[in-house]
């Protein structure tokens, strides 16, 4: 969260934000990620880990073969066709968040760069903002249940702002390339835990 | 909140493990926003 912060503010300073369309995605992006939370206990959720799974093996072959993807910004929507569609990423992506949640950073930026045309730094600046809200509202109950330890807390914040300045400040010099290609690594990752999960530990 | 208890309630390993996937974490969210 304390990175997310600094990489938020890192990256506005390069991209400029529609803030009703940000607005719009985070108020759905929020209220299905409550939903989604809500629905862990009603649903096994290994029972969907292998829909997961497949959907991931999907983005980054898709991601792979598209070299292009994400390098320009192509505007395929209408101002109000982007609220509407980005509506539907914040509670699709917002529901996996609540339900899953690994990754839900890499589902949004795949979103916006796919469906709204969106090139991959602006994506991935979108994305922290509204991961920004929901990490703030996850840490305003955690520390009202008590589940806070002040002095690891602090330590970790510190080195995540580190890690966040680093990476923010590599992704804004190296470009969309760099994203690309981390984005592909970070997919990869979670096919392997998924794939684990469902094959080796079940 | 006090440091120096930090290492009598934890073990090095443990704050070490923690640091550096605080610092992971914070980049990976920073380049693609997929570390959470």
């Amino acid at each position: 969260m304390s990175g997310t912060s600094v990489a938020a503010y890192q990256y506005s300073r390069r991209v400029r934000f529609d803030f009703r369309l940000l607005l719009v995605i985070s108020v759905f992006s929020f209220a299905a990620s409550y939903v989604g939370a809500k629905t862990v206990s009603l649903i096994n959720v290994d029972t969907l880990k292998p829909i997961v799974l497949v959907i991931l093996i999907l983005i980054a072959v898709y991601t792979f073969m598209k070299k292009d993807l994400g390098s320009l910004p192509s505007r395929l929507l209408s101002g109000r066709r982007q609220l509407v569609f980005g509506s539907l990423i914040g509670l699709v992506v917002g529901f996996y968040d609540g339900f899953f949640g690994p990754g839900t950073g890499s589902f949004f930026v795949l979103g916006f760069v796919v469906i709204l045309g969106f090139e991959f730094l602006r994506a991935s600046a979108y994305a922290k903002i509204i991961n920004c809200i929901t990490n703030l509202s996850a840490l305003i109950v955690f520390v009202r249940q008590g589940n806070f330890l002040p002095g690891l807390a602090l330590l970790m914040a510190v080195c995540n702002v580190l890690g966040s300045v680093t990476g923010s400040r590599m992704a804004l010099k190296k470009g969309n390339g760099f994203i690309r290609m981390v984005f592909l690594v970070i997919v990869s990752l979670m096919i392997l835990r998924y794939a684990y999960d469902i094959f080796v530990k079940q | 909140m006090n440091f120096v208890q930090l290492f009598s309630d934890y073990s090095l390993v443990t704050i070490v493990s923690l640091v550096v996937l605080s610092f992971v974490a914070g980049f990976i969210d920073a380049v693609v926003g997929g570390a959470d």
